[in-house]
């Protein structure tokens, strides 16, 4: 068995460890635009700012492709799939054949239309690469005001990173707020006061219209004619599924390629997992993309179980988030905020730390957790299994809220615990 | 595989167990030199909860399929031969992410210096975990169970 897989970073690397779980035998390639092994795609900020190495980015160990017999080729850029030859094409080398086929090629970094940016130096913050540019510029001394575009995870983390550099960083956010993907607004500007602490300034409910050519000194300007000085721009505006490979491909897509229950395409040799997936979401009870590290992971390996041929269906999932700014943390997942009206929202707000449960029928939707974030995770079970919680509802808003606070049977079987675990299903 | 397991009804939640972590994991192994001497104590990795009489040790799981490995962005998490779940240090981040997806709230976050999670590690290399061996109730035993 020939098993391709394009794309190198968490849904590879779970196939690879999928697949090799049942089958040690089958050849395994790995393509690879990039030319690192697989590395923690969320460390890059982290590198930035210098918290990590660069030794300590990869997501395996170094004989991760040897202890594996994996042929990785790096910095491959595959241009196309002949679909009826069942081979790969790479750009400059021999089509290469495949029996199972993973798409695994996540999602590219959305530029939106701003006049005059073609002609200026920008950055997207999505690849080892971006943030080693980046901190080539930096250590030139040739930046003082970095401007970022967007005010999401990755816009944030960036901005996160740039400040404890020193900079003066300004964040232009479309939104009336920042993390709009994972936060309501009352725990947003908490935690975007702890970012103005640090020398962080926000524009929002705006966009940046034009990069002026040649001008001296660089600036940008918003959607309301203001000008903004920058000397560095980062493009931070969200990203969407590489569908580029599978345009001419006979096979269901919306967002994300549409996969089963399998991870399969609707070509049987051709599976998919990661960003580039639609999965299914447990929650909102729909096929649809849930682009976080974790689920990525899951959907490759599982893909890698059923290339492999172990016929092994996904319970789906839902979406989860953990993230952190200057020390101070933020947990969210499921459905944070009422949306259909037939929901119960529980809220406790105090200065340094905010907690949102969303409540349908008695079971958790989805949670928001800031500055206190300790033990979430038993929230997320009580999403995931959809337990009842109409007894002990009240319990989950307590600051240290743990197994104690649970009816004695739930606590009893969380005791024990550990035997049959299922995957939480993290998207 | 040999997990620990809390039995409420013997605890008093004296919280020897928590020292005796410490102690586990402390340089010298040493209770007087672990408290009175080395800089670094290193924080406990199992904790009592208590309400009224009622009390227990809890500590990570190690599951058989364990999410937080799955989960983990950076690689520090693995489940080892043993089926022991360990952290490696130097790769740890504390992103949380695992705090997020851990069904038991089995693992703690490090103290804002140190930036990593604590979780138990069965105190690998030991043939009965400090916590089990020192606690006077036998109120946390080291067994093989299997499934329930």
């Amino acid at each position: 068995m020939k098993y391709v897989i394009v794309g190198n970073s968490a849904a590879s690397v779970g196939a690879v460890e999928g697949i090799r779980k049942v089958d040690p035998e089958g050849t395994i390639m790995v393509l690879s635009e990039e030319s690192y092994p697989a590395y923690s795609r969320p460390l890059i900020s982290y590198y930035l700012a210098g918290k990590v190495k660069e030794e300590d980015m990869y997501y395996r160990d170094p004989d991760f492709y040897e202890k594996n017999r994996v042929e990785l080729l790096m910095g491959k850029k595959v241009i196309g799939i002949a679909q009826k030859q069942g081979t790969v094409e790479v750009e400059g080398q021999q089509p290469i054949p495949y029996d199972r086929l993973l798409l695994a090629v996540g999602s590219s970094p959305y530029l939106p239309p701003i006049k005059g940016i073609d002609n200026q130096d920008y950055y997207f913050f999505n690849y080892f690469n971006d943030v080693k540019e980046i901190e080539h510029k930096i250590m030139n001394k040739q930046v003082t005001q970095p401007l970022i575009i967007g005010a999401g995870l990755v816009g944030m983390k960036a901005a996160e990173a740039l400040a404890l550099l020193g900079l003066s960083v300004t964040v232009v956010e479309l939104g009336p707020h920042i993390l709009g993907s994972i936060l309501s607004e009352a725990p947003a500007r908490m935690v975007q006061r702890r970012m103005e602490e640090k020398g962080i300034r926000f524009i929002f409910e705006k966009s940046v219209k034009e990069v002026p050519w040649g001008q001296d000194p660089q600036g940008v300007i918003l959607s309301d004619g203001q000008g903004v000085l920058t000397d560095l721009l980062i493009v931070a505006a969200g990203a969407r599924p590489r569908l580029e490979l599978v345009e001419e491909l006979p096979l269901g897509k919306n967002q994300g390629v549409k996969v089963n229950q399998y991870m399969q395409t609707d070509l049987e040799d051709i599976f998919a997992a990661g960003d580039v997936a639609e999965g299914w979401d447990t929650l909102q009870e729909e096929n649809r993309v849930i682009p976080i590290w974790p689920g990525a992971y899951r959907q490759g390996f599982l893909a890698g179980l059923n290339m492999a041929g172990l016929k092994t269906e996904d319970v789906g999932g839902f979406a989860l988030n953990s993230i952190g700014f200057f020390g101070f943390p933020i947990i969210t997942a499921g459905v944070f905020e009422a949306k259909e009206g037939n929901e119960e929202v529980l809220c406790r707000e105090k200065p340094n730390s905010f907690l949102q449960l969303v409540f349908r029928n008695n079971r958790l939707l989805g949670f928001i957790k800031v500055g206190e974030v300790d033990r979430a995770g038993i929230l997320t079970w009580l999403i995931k299994d959809r337990i009842d919680c109409s007894t002990f509802k009240e319990n989950l808003l307590k600051p240290d809220f743990c197994l104690l606070d649970l009816p004695l049977a739930l606590r009893r079987d969380r005791m024990r615990g550990g035997e049959n675990v299922e995957s939480i299903g993290c998207a | 595989m040999k997990r620990i397991y809390a039995r409420e009804e013997y605890c008093v939640g004296c919280r020897l167990c928590e020292i005796f972590c410490v102690v586990g994991h402390s340089k010298s192994k040493d209770i007087i030199k672990t408290y009175k001497k080395e800089e670094d104590r290193p924080a406990p990795r199992v904790v009592v909860w208590e309400k009224g009489p009622l009390s227990f040790a809890f500590q990570c799981r190690h599951c058989d399929q364990p999410v937080c490995v799955e989960a983990c962005i950076t690689g520090a998490l693995s489940k080892n031969e043993e089926g022991a779940v360990l952290c490696n240090e130097d790769k740890c981040v504390g992103c949380w992410t695992c705090i997020t997806v851990c069904p038991f709230g089995a693992i703690k976050r490090g103290d804002s210096e140190k930036k990593k999670i604590v979780k138990c590690d069965l105190c690998s290399g030991e043939s009965e975990p400090f916590c089990v061996s020192h606690c006077p109730n036998r109120a946390i035993v080291f067994e093989e169970r299997g499934v329930e």
